[in-house]
């Protein structure tokens, strides 16, 4: 079961994730990437604060976004993956690709 | 404590989350911690997420995906058996995470998290059937707190108590047997019984607790007695002579008839 809530607040875009982002759900968190993306928003914050658990598929969405945004110098921002994202993250080797924030209005505000 | 319990699903995308849940059952049941019972809900996803999308040719309701958690002593092995196309996930190249995100490729991540999160993998062919076999350990510290729960206590009237640990009695554990002891002498139960019918080894912290027990007991004028000894710790206590010192009986029943006929 994923929950995908997105608000724009300025010039960025928050995407607010619920659930898990397994096989099952990992496409719809990519959709939702990508048409933010081909909105216009070069900004980006994903919030993971309620993300129990992801999988691969849902890895690949993130760097797929991540790349596709920093190419258009644009960046993908994180709000606090749990232990268990950041672990996952981290024998990805990818723990320090991503800028981590404790709160959105943080994430925002850094761009 | 063991079980070993099984899981059949169809091998469509919709069922991998009632296998994970199998699985996360599983793992908490043999004493994982949250982060442990991730690593087997992430290696069981990865793995039925490839095979589902990678196994077979058509989508048939006889392709199906048997998994298996077994958990004895200290080890969780959870076994995936599919009977889709052979394929061995564990020949899968690593993907190169020492490469800039720029030129990741996308591939290969169920795989490597398969590989990095469980203690062993393994694969098989066999009978037209792929089976990936994945172990778990149980890491002492959480194992210690089902053994403490696991000091089963049972009363013979009037003032016997039989005291039965399961499993190892190593540095960990000890304490719960100190702990079991003492409330028995504490309540009044002088002559106690310690079962060792299913510990499989005893450290030098337990074989401590033993001994005072033995002396506590003496003060008290009860008696400590063992019963059950498997031939290995009956052959530990002989080599430190604890033999010479506790009446070590062969059966619980010897032992409870032993302290009745003192009286």
């Amino acid at each position: 079961m994923i929950e995908i809530l997105t608000s724009v607040q300025g010039s960025v875009a928050v995407i607010e994730v619920k659930g898990r982002v397994d096989s099952t759900t990992a496409s719809q968190l990519g959709e939702e990437l990508s048409s933010q993306i081909t909105a216009g928003h070069r900004f980006l914050v994903l919030d993971l604060v309620t993300v129990e658990y992801m999988s691969s598929a849902g890895l690949r969405e993130l760097v797929n976004a991540y790349k596709k945004i920093t190419r258009l110098a644009g960046d993908l921002r994180l709000v606090q993956p749990s232990e268990r994202v950041e672990e996952i993250l981290a024998i990805a080797g990818l723990d320090s690709v991503f800028q981590v924030f404790s709160s959105q209005a943080a994430a925002v505000s850094s761009f | 404590m063991s079980f070993e319990r099984h899981f059949k699903i169809a091998a469509q995308m919709q069922n991998i989350a009632s296998a994970c849940d199998f699985v996360i059952n599983a793992a908490r049941a043999a004493g994982l911690s949250e982060q442990g019972v991730y690593h087997c809900h992430l290696a069981v996803d990865e793995a039925c997420t490839n095979i589902i999308e990678h196994g077979f040719l058509v989508s048939s309701p006889e392709n199906i995906i048997h998994i298996i958690c077994a958990f004895h002593e200290d080890t969780l092995t959870i076994v995936i058996e599919d009977n889709g196309k052979p394929f061995d996930p564990t020949q899968v190249q690593d993907p190169d995470i020492t490469l800039d995100i720029q030129e990741r490729q996308l591939g290969g991540y169920g795989v490597f998290f398969i590989k990095r999160f469980m203690d062993e993998v393994s694969y098989e062919h066999a009978d037209e059937v792929n089976r990936l076999v994945l172990l778990k350990h149980v890491p002492i510290e959480k194992f210690d707190t089902i053994l403490a729960a696991q000091m089963d206590i049972l009363q013979v009237p009037p003032s016997i108590s039989v005291i039965i640990p399961v499993g190892a009695l190593d540095a960990n554990t000890s304490h719960a047997l100190r702990s079991a002891i003492e409330n028995e002498l504490n309540n009044g139960h002088k002559d106690l019984i310690i079962d060792l019918r299913d510990v499989q080894f005893l450290s030098s912290a337990s074989l401590k607790v033993l001994v005072r027990a033995w002396q506590q007991a003496r003060e008290e004028l009860g008696e400590v007695l063992l019963c059950c000894l498997s031939q290995p710790i009956r052959a530990l206590m002989s080599s430190i002579g604890l033999d010479l010192v506790f009446t070590i009986m062969p059966t619980r029943q010897s032992a409870i008839e032993r302290l009745k006929n003192k009286k």
